[in-house]
């Protein structure tokens, strides 16, 4: 189920109803969100419920244990238990075929040719955040910066909270199981917050990623067609579609969680504006960026091991980032490709230099318009499908264009001209929403454009989000 | 300022009355955006489908008193015959009311009904309608581009057996034309903005190789006239390959829709006592004396003929004036250097049938 489907306006509509109408009971309240949320997977593949339940169960078990045990070694042996169940799943649906293939490939190579098998199992929309949702509770209860939910419903909700269940944000318990457990209400400011943030997030979808997506995928599927301009052009596309496609579902889930008096973590702050790689991940699906750094990069040892253990963690760290992404090549080369740049950015940090310039508006947008071109190439490696596509691509990247492109550029302009003029507002107010500062009149004459655009600028049927393939 | 931006601060000042006031004018706004974005696709889009449609349906209730002759029918007709020309040779009004061939007949009959109710019959009705109209079903969404509350009754999708979702394109079409024309739309801004930016040689050269865009922008007369001039021999060559093949492959015959819209025009002539003829839109002469199409043609008069052979207020002219190739867009569709022929043409059929010579 789709947000940007008519089904699942219908589905909303009705779960909020319900929803209100328990608001004097959290239990049931809690029970129709989790029913709904079970309702809103179950749409996509029943089937795959079961996942979501054993992860459940695993994670709110292995909480109890590691909360009521007092021998350290056992709390740790609980963690263990949730980690390598989580990271056991995830691996069984995502990355056992790509590592098994890898490594038949690899001794094909080598002159020793091997049948290796394989699932080939349906990937489950989601499972990606769910389970790093679900097993960072068991991290967190362990470290104890959250308390072991003691109520199966509470804690079944935080795990399957429908808006945010199949591409985040990437909650964390301790922010979010209090939320569940008080009772919360349904107000104006809520309302007409989530109403901002749902048209708005269906804006970047449906109008500004889903008509970037045309050009893009014009110029990706068959890349060897095409030269130069076209082929930075279809790079600038991908760039404006996953932007609006990412950050356009992480609003309307937090739009959808703000009606019903939920906060959810804010995922992307203008990415785009960062003026340097690690500004970039403190910009870009924040919620992935700061669970890679809390569970991953910090255990790794953070930057507490001089210089080369802290580039050797940072590049760990974006490599298994690129791997969470899908079980390929090209997403390891892109984690890989970020990983390079933080550890070149950190040294030229480290031998600054007169030549380097200090903090002005001039030289963050000097250090923006190099931030960003970098950020498109990581793009390129991002969308490519196989290593061929990434030759083909560089191959033609550097060519003369023949091809007419500029009313290419004119459409991408006129579809990131209304993001850009938003961001520019809320960087200048310092508010992701300023919108709602506007006189009420203007704020419905916006809601209705961006309903009016939505409609006429549709490419087709519901284009499914990018990141639900994670 | 740009390491900004980073949080949500504002909680908006809102109530009830407020957040009301905000979903009212957000409902406006899209009326209002639905209302500009059809206004545009009738005056400047690039289906011109629709922009004829719109037209003749403006000029219809504009009309202020009544016209002598009636002319109905497809784009042949709408871009074939000029009133101002039966006007000098004749001196009797017209008034074109021709629109797109996917009609069929029934817009005919809707222009007509609606025209009689106003000013009382013409003296005469003409339909002139390309050869291969006579088999084509009416299409649902364009009952949803009729300005007339009844396309939506339960009566005509009953007429027109439309099912469910036929009925839902109907709706869509009336209704929502952000959704049903957004292809149009887009196709009509980049058209706008192509137009802003290149000059007359660049645009031609980009209408040439995109067969969405219009040949040329038409004129729109006040008579319901469509002057469109400039020939296309490359759309004419592939058009007429097109026609050879329907002519080969199909039997010429009358769908239900028309037999009905034909049937109640018939109707209509015989209540009000006027004359109705049917006239072929004029064709690419090559076309024409390919013996496939003679016998085509010949068949679909003979159909034609049986069919309304019990009225004699209804006339069928059992021949096509061919055209060549530097004055035709497409094999049925004149430039403006050949209406004058054509209505000419016309006119010279109807008063033979008046004198009993055809």
């Amino acid at each position: 189920m789709l947000f940007n489907s008519w089904v699942f306006l219908a589905f909303f509509a009705a779960t909020f109803a319900a929803y209100w109408v328990t608001s004097r009971k959290l239990v049931l309240q809690n029970l129709v969100l989790l029913i709904a949320s079970y309702v809103f997977y179950g749409w996509w593949n029943w089937k795959f419920l079961g996942l979501i339940v054993l992860s459940t169960a695993i994670d709110y078990v292995a909480g109890l244990k590691i909360a009521d045990e007092e021998d350290d070694a056992k709390r740790k042996r609980w963690v263990a238990v949730s980690c390598v169940s989580n990271l056991g799943i995830l691996a069984a649906f995502k990355y056992f075929d790509f590592f098994l293939g890898s490594l038949g490939e690899a001794l094909a190579m080598v002159g020793m040719e091997a049948a290796m098998p394989s699932l080939e199992w349906v990937l489950p929309v989601g499972i990606s955040f769910y389970t790093f949702q679900s097993m960072s509770y068991s991290i967190d209860v362990y470290r104890g910066e959250t308390k072991a939910s003691r109520n199966p419903l509470d804690f079944a909700v935080y795990v399957a909270f429908f808006p945010q269940l199949v591409a985040g944000p990437i909650e964390r318990s301790s922010r979010f199981l209090p939320q569940v457990r008080q009772k919360r209400s349904i107000t104006t400011a809520g309302l007409e917050a989530g109403l901002f943030l749902v048209l708005w997030g269906l804006f970047k979808k449906v109008v500004v990623a889903d008509n970037a997506a045309v050009i893009a995928n014009a110029v990706f599927d068959d890349a060897a067609s095409h030269q130069g301009m076209e082929l930075w052009l279809g790079a600038l596309a991908f760039t404006i579609q996953i932007y609006g496609d990412f950050s356009g579902y992480s609003d309307i889930a937090r739009g959808l969680a703000k009606t019903m008096g939920f906060e959810l973590m804010v995922n992307f702050k203008l990415p785009y504006f960062a003026v340097s790689p690690s500004d970039f991940w403190r910009r870009w699906h924040v919620s992935l960026s700061s669970w890679l750094r809390d569970y991953l990069y910090i255990p790794l040892g953070g930057n507490r091991g001089g210089a080369v253990g802290t580039y050797r963690n940072l590049f760990l760290t974006m490599l298994l980032g690129g791997l969470w992404h899908g079980a390929a090549w090209h997403f390891v080369l892109w984690g890989a490709y970020h990983g390079t740049l933080l550890i070149v950015f950190r040294l030229a940090g480290a031998v600054r230099g007169p030549w380097l310039p200090r903090k002005t508006l001039w030289a963050d947008l000097l250090r923006m318009s190099v931030m960003f071109p970098l950020t498109v190439g990581g793009w390129v490696l991002f969308r490519v499908q196989t290593m061929a596509d990434l030759q083909a691509f560089l191959d033609g990247a550097f060519t003369s264009t023949e091809a007419e492109v500029g009313l290419t550029a004119v459409i991408l302009a006129a579809l990131w001209a209304p993001v850009l003029l938003m961001q520019l507002a809320q960087a200048i107010s310092d508010d992701l929403l300023v919108a709602l500062r506007l006189p009420v009149l203007l704020r419905g004459v916006l809601y209705g454009l961006f309903i009016a655009c939505c409609v006429a600028f549709a490419t087709g049927e519901s284009i499914e989000f990018i990141y639900f393939q994670f | 300022m740009l390491e900004r931006g980073y949080e949500e601060r504002t909680t908006p000042e809102t109530g009830p009355l407020r957040v009301l006031v905000v979903i009212v004018v957000m409902a406006l706004t899209v009326l209002a955006a639905e209302w500009g974005v059809g206004r545009f696709l009738d005056t400047k889009g690039t289906n011109l489908g629709y922009v004829y449609i719109a037209h003749k349906w403006r000029v219809l209730s504009k009309l202020d008193e009544p016209v002598d002759w009636v002319m109905l029918g497809d784009s042949s007709g709408s871009q074939g015959f000029d009133p101002a020309v039966l006007e000098d040779r004749l001196d009797k009004s017209a008034i074109n009311l021709g629109t797109i061939g996917n009609y069929g007949l029934s817009d005919d009959l809707w222009m007509l009904e609606e025209y009689i109710d106003r000013f009382g019959p013409p003296e005469k009705v003409l339909l002139i309608h390309v050869y291969d109209v006579w088999h084509r079903r009416l299409k649902a969404n364009l009952i949803g581009r009729i300005p007339r509350k009844w396309v939506l009754s339960d009566e005509t999708a009953e007429t027109y057996d439309f099912d469910e979702e036929e009925r839902r394109d109907i709706f869509l079409n009336r209704y929502v034309r952000l959704f049903a024309e957004r292809t149009s739309l887009r196709k009509s801004i980049e058209y706008a903005y192509l137009r802003m930016v290149s000059d007359e040689e660049e645009l031609a050269e980009i209408r040439r190789k995109d067969r969405a865009l219009p040949i040329e922008d038409p004129e729109l007369m006040d008579s319901g006239f469509v002057r469109m001039c400039g020939a296309a021999t490359k759309a004419l060559k592939r058009d007429a390959r097109g026609h050879m093949r329907f002519v080969r492959k199909r039997r010429p015959r009358i769908s239900k829709d028309n037999q009905a819209a034909l049937k109640a025009i018939a109707e209509l002539a015989r209540e009000h006592e006027f004359e109705v003829y049917v006239v072929n839109g004029p064709v690419y002469e090559r076309l024409r004396i390919k013996p496939e199409f003679k016998k085509y043609f010949d068949r679909q008069v003979k159909n034609l003929r049986r069919f309304i052979k019990d009225y004699p207020e209804v006339h069928v002219v059992d021949s096509a004036l061919g055209f060549d190739g530097d004055k035709l867009q497409n094999v049925d569709h004149i430039t403006c250097e050949a209406t004058d022929e054509y209505t000419q043409w016309v006119i010279d059929r109807v008063l033979a049938v008046d004198a009993g010579e055809e």
